[in-house]
């Protein structure tokens, strides 16, 4: 054999040696590409390039690289260059398909190959064989048809580019390209071939995106059918039930909404057993098991559709990968009242698999949970006569995988007999010739029941002389039962009955010495609050076995809806609760010592509210001994203490003063929630009806309201207003006071009539020019304007102001002089117009005398002669003062009686003063110490007449006849 | 009979209802026109009226289709219930004739399967305007007059007896 080897290679290297180049000193090996074979599949848009090397060289298993390149079109128009690298085997066409863009069919595409061993065995042979010819893979460009490409149908992926073409009949046709519509613009290739791109396409519908070329009336198309990318599968896994059937799942991700006819298609492969299921799901895929012959698998799943492919795999023991499933029910036996076994059957139920299984029981109330690696269980300690659920789930032990699905059951155990006893408690009321006993007891709780009570027993037995037993029974449903005794003790037992037994009976003596001594015990009140009222009671002897607290939920109801609770010897107080406790209802209390003979004796007696609540009445309020500082309430009402509303404990009197004032010691003092403020007064007698409020204002308005009050508050309130009378002082000081004020009006009165007396006597008015007599004469004369001065139209040319210069305003060159401002006289000096102004004949004095005329014969007038004040005008106005004096007040008196005077008006301008030292115009005199004019007075026409000659400055003082012409 | 525009939302469905391609669905129709039913005796006419059904319920056998298959073998159906009532049971409703193959099925979901049953269920509603128009030269319909008078079969079954007469 090893001689044929020998051979066969010998007779290779021999071949080898014809088929290579010899250049010169050196042999390479050249294997140009032989059949080489162009064709297009379509549905791939995929150039399909196949050829061979000369088939002796295969045995050698040469590396070899293949250079192909393609040209579009043109051999000029190179698209792809690609190296090829291969292991040549033996019988093997070389094969290589190349994707374009553009659909093969659009234009023609040339591809040549040439090869270059890439041995390390032969590294002298790496020289690239010479090109092969040119093979094409004609396009239909020169078809004569026309036609759009790809035809008919194609598939993209969301988001991708999708390049068309169309090929026209003739060259140069016009050829439009919609695309769902949407015109669009090519890209000539040659005279038959346009390329169209669409960027980004989009899903539009399910039905595919419709895209055509148009020539002329012609329309050939094509459904581009857009889906989401296939995504990868995730969270894919597998598991068996019971290890003969194997279930694979997975996240196939989002739908690609490819149509119906085009789904995504997943598929298993298992590497070892080299099998493969299609699935038909897209999320799940059963696997059949060979258990006995494999328990390692190695599964790929292959998801692909026309677009992609994707695939994932998993490796695993199959017996880790187990979930127990329940065959069945589970089934529960043995049933007793505490008791109970549950069975049950789990596969797969191979003997090298171990289960752990949990076991969950719920009663009413609670659950346990127990845990076996069994297929039953015993359950104990069960409640009797209760349902319970249980449910078991179990999984693999030595590898757990996932829990099976709980298996759940309901069953009820049986009856026992009642344990505990019951709580009784007794009422012994007086009647004639001994008590009649009330046995109250309270129904066992569930849990102590045990079953369904039948009834109750009750077995009295008389303490006495004589022994004798009395035993009855109760209903199921009943809670206390009644009997008349005798004046003799009596033990009462009772005892709670069902299907299983009796429970325990509980005894209590019944003694009528008892209800004796309640008589002697004081009721205290006690203060409760929303949570209950609070109770507490002092320890009593070492004997005593439980302290027993009674009470009704309804004390004004006859049917008073009986509690009592007990509490052990080592509590002395307790918070007394109950849902029927409610705000106003006084609730009463007795509590109890229990003997340890099962006798009781009262301890105390209790009342109280959980919450007391305002009394439901109002008094009637009246006063009396109403004083000046001090009165007496007093009030009727209907208050009284009933248990319906709260501890009824008395008055409070509430003082609301009008004007606000201190409340005293005797007062507390309120604020309301409105910031009034008042004092209350607090009469803690209830039967008090009375109350004399002292220290009060005299002449001062109160109002007092009186309310009943309890700890829930005050009830509705009596009002009173009260006004206090006047102070005792009072009249005393009115009676002095009064006439006082009277006799001083009078005396305002009595000087104001004076004063006005002496103003009309001294200082009349001023009258009216208007109105004046003297117009009356003027009428016959012509025109009474004339007559008038305007004061307005005259400006006099200096006004000495003697003193107040301050009230003087001016008034450009001019100071008005307002005559009726100056309320001391003043003496006003014409200043002659010279040169010196302070010549002895300077100032000119006008006093009001004018009027003081009519006055003079009474002498009044003689006080209104005044004397200037002004100190410093004082010293130089002295002398021109005597001369004006006498100036003026000669022709008065020099008048002769009866002859006429004629009166002159001065007017009340002034020029401007000469105290105005700012105000230096050069057309006045200076200094012009007389200057002011107070008052427009009436002068002598005489007088008037004596003013310096025309020529001079023009004064104020002129007469009527001057007056015609202005000044 | 209640019309269903098939058409409409054939072409609704599958994105055809542009200008360019409604009219590539427009074509010429293969079924009988008006002129052609009108000129049948009755008999003939209800039985080419079966056969062209039962053709276009070949021609649209895919499940796209299953709503207006439906309605096509409801047509059918109450066709054959009226050639029954003249015809004996074998002859009532022939089997529609094979006298053209059919053209190679194009791919469904293609362009050109789109546009091939755009025609077709545009010749059916072509075809069915023109049986409705012989039908009411036939009196009037049931559901348009006062059912006790003559109705569709009733002027069918008083034709075959002047034919019997005749």
């Amino acid at each position: 054999m090893a001689l044929f080897l020998n051979l066969q290679t010998v007779f290779l290297l021999a071949l080898m040696h014809f088929s290579t180049y010899r250049t010169g000193s050196s042999e390479y090996l050249v294997y140009p590409p032989e059949s080489i074979n162009v064709s297009i599949r379509s549905d791939e848009q995929c150039l399909d390039i196949q050829w061979t090397v000369h088939l002796h060289n295969y045995t050698l298993n040469l590396k070899m690289i293949f250079q192909i390149d393609i040209y579009r079109s043109t051999l000029s128009n190179t698209v792809e260059n690609k190296n090829y690298t291969t292991t040549l085997k033996s019988n093997e066409t070389l094969q290589w398909c190349w994707h374009s863009v553009l659909p093969l069919e659009c234009t023609s595409h040339f591809v040549r190959i040439r090869s270059m061993v890439d041995d390390e065995r032969f590294p002298e042979s790496r020289i690239w064989s010479s090109w092969s010819p040119p093979v094409v893979s004609k396009g239909q460009e020169s078809s004569g048809e026309f036609h759009i490409f790809p035809n008919d149908i194609m598939y993209a992926e969301e988001d991708s580019s999708v390049t068309f073409c169309c090929i026209s009949r003739t060259d140069n046709d016009k050829i439009e390209f919609f695309y769902e519509d949407r015109y669009m613009q090519g890209i000539k290739l040659s005279s038959r071939t346009t390329m169209f791109e669409v960027k980004n396409v989009a899903f539009v519908r399910r039905q595919g995106s419709n895209a055509y070329c148009k020539l002329d009336s012609s329309i050939d198309g094509v459904v581009l059918y857009v889906g989401g990318v296939l995504e990868e599968p995730k969270d894919f896994s597998c598991q068996t039930r019971d290890l003969e059937t194997l279930n694979c799942t997975w996240h196939p991700g989002r739908d690609t909404l490819l149509p119906e006819h085009l789904p995504n298609n997943y598929s298993l492969f298992e590497w070892f057993s080299q099998k493969k299921v299609n699935c038909v799901h897209r999320n799940w895929c059963a696997w059949q098991l060979a258990p006995d012959m494999q328990d390692t698998y190695n599964f790929t799943l292959m998801a692909e559709n026309k677009l992609r492919k994707r695939r994932t795999s998993t490796f695993f023991n199959v017996n880790q990968q187990v979930q127990p499933k329940f065959v069945g029910e589970i089934s529960i036996e043995n049933v007793d009242a505490t008791e109970a076994t549950l069975r049950w059957q789990i596969i797969p139920n191979q003997k090298n698999l171990t289960f752990l299984c949990q076991i969950e029981v719920y009663d009413n109330e609670k659950g346990i949970e127990y845990n076996t690696s069994n297929s039953e269980f015993t359950l104990s300690g069960l409640q009797p006569y209760t349902a319970h659920s249980v449910r078991v789930r179990c999984c693999i032990a030595s590898h757990f995988w996932k829990w099976s699905e709980w298996n759940s059951k309901n069953f009820t155990t049986k009856e026992d007999t009642p344990s505990g006893a019951l709580n009784i408690w007794r009422i012994v009321e007086p009647v004639s010739g001994g008590y009649n006993v009330k046995i109250f007891w309270k129904p066992l709780p569930t849990f102590q029941a045990n079953g369904k009570i039948l009834n109750y027993s009750i077995a009295m037995e008389t303490l006495g002389k004589v022994p004798k037993v009395d035993i009855f029974f109760s209903d199921s449903d009943s809670n206390s039962t009644e009997k008349i005794i005798d004046e003799q003790p009596y033990q009462i037992s009772v005892a709670a009955i069902n299907s299983a037994g009796s429970s325990i009976p509980s005894v209590i003596v019944v003694s009528g010495n008892t209800e004796k001594s309640i008589q002697n015990i004081k009721e205290d009140r006690v203060n409760g609050t929303r949570d209950g009222i609070y109770l507490s009671w002092k320890p009593d002897s070492e004997e005593t076995e439980s302290y027993v607290v009674d009470w009704c939920n309804y004390p004004w109801d006859a049917i008073c809806d009986f509690q009592w609770q007990k509490f052990g010897s080592n509590i002395t107080s307790a918070i007394i609760r109950s849902a029927a406790f409610q705000s106003g209802v006084r609730y009463n209390f007795k509590i109890y010592g229990l003997s340890t003979k099962h006798e009781p004796y009262l301890l105390a007696k209790k009342t109280g509210y959980t919450q007391e609540l305002a009394l439901d009445c109002k008094p009637e309020v009246t006063v009396d001994n109403l004083a000046s500082t001090s009165l007496t309430l007093n009030w009727k009402d209907n208050c009284t203490d009933e248990p319906q509303y709260g501890f009824f404990k008395g008055y409070h009197i509430y003082k609301k003063p009008e004007v606000e004032e201190p409340c005293d010691s005797e007062t507390e003092k309120q604020v309301f929630s409105d910031n009034i403020v008042v004092c209350m007064y607090t009469v803690s007698d209830t039967k008090q009806k009375t109350f004399n409020v002292k220290k009060l204002q005299p002449n001062s308005t109160y109002s007092f309201e009186v309310k009943a009050f309890t700890g829930g508050g005050d009830s509705l309130a009596g009002i009173i207003k009260v006004t206090t009378g006047t102070h005792e002082n009072t009249n005393l000081m009115m009676t002095i006071i009064l006439p006082m004020a009277l006799f001083s009006l009078l005396l305002i009165i009595g000087l104001n009539l004076k004063i006005q007396w002496v103003k009309e006597k001294c200082f009349p008015d001023i009258p009216d020019p208007y109105k004046s007599s003297v117009l009356s004469l003027m009428k016959f004369k012509g025109n009474i304007h004339q007559a008038i001065l305007n004061t307005s139209d005259c400006i006099p040319d200096a006004i000495e102001v003697v003193n107040k210069p301050e009230i003087s305003k001016t008034q450009g060159l001019r100071t008005i002089l307002v005559g009726n401002e100056i309320t001391t006289p003043a003496y006003l000096y014409l200043l002659p117009v010279g040169k010196d102004a302070l010549d002895s004949q300077a100032c000119i004095c006008f006093e009001n005398f004018t009027y003081c005329q009519a006055a003079s014969d009474s002498g009044s007038c003689s006080q209104n002669q005044m004397i200037p004040t002004d100190q410093m005008m004082s010293v130089e106005s002295s002398e021109h003062l005597l001369k004006v004096d006498k100036d003026y007040i000669r022709p008065f008196g020099n008048t002769p009686a009866g002859e006429e005077v004629s009166l002159n008006y001065v007017s009340q301008l002034a020029p401007t003063m000469s105290g105005d030292k700012g105000n230096s115009s050069p057309n006045l005199p200076e200094p012009a110490h007389c200057s002011e004019y107070k008052m427009q007075m009436v002068i002598p026409a005489g007088l008037a007449l004596s003013f310096p000659p025309e020529g001079d400055r023009p004064i104020s003082v002129a007469s009527l006849d001057q007056l015609e012409k202005p000044c | 009979m209640a019309k269903k525009d098939f058409l409409k939302a054939f072409m609704t469905d599958q994105g055809l209802n542009s200008p360019h391609l409604n009219e590539t669905c427009t074509g010429s129709s293969d079924f009988p026109v008006t002129e052609t039913l009108k000129d049948l005796p009755p008999v003939t006419f209800l039985q080419t009226v079966s056969q062209t059904v039962r053709l276009i319920e070949q021609k649209l056998n895919e499940p796209v289709f299953k709503r207006m298959h439906i309605y096509l073998q409801g047509i059918d159906n109450n066709v054959c219930c009226m050639l029954q009532a003249l015809l004996p049971a074998p002859a009532a409703c022939p089997a529609p004739a094979s006298r053209r193959t059919l053209s190679p099925t194009p791919t469904v979901g293609s362009f050109s399967w789109k546009l091939e049953r755009c025609k077709i269920i545009q010749s059916y509603q072509r075809f069915m305007e023109a049986v409705g128009k012989v039908l009411e030269t036939w009196g009037a319909s049931p559901g348009q007059r006062n059912r006790k008078r003559r109705s569709l079969l009733n002027v069918l079954l008083g034709q075959r007896r002047k034919v019997r007469a005749g």
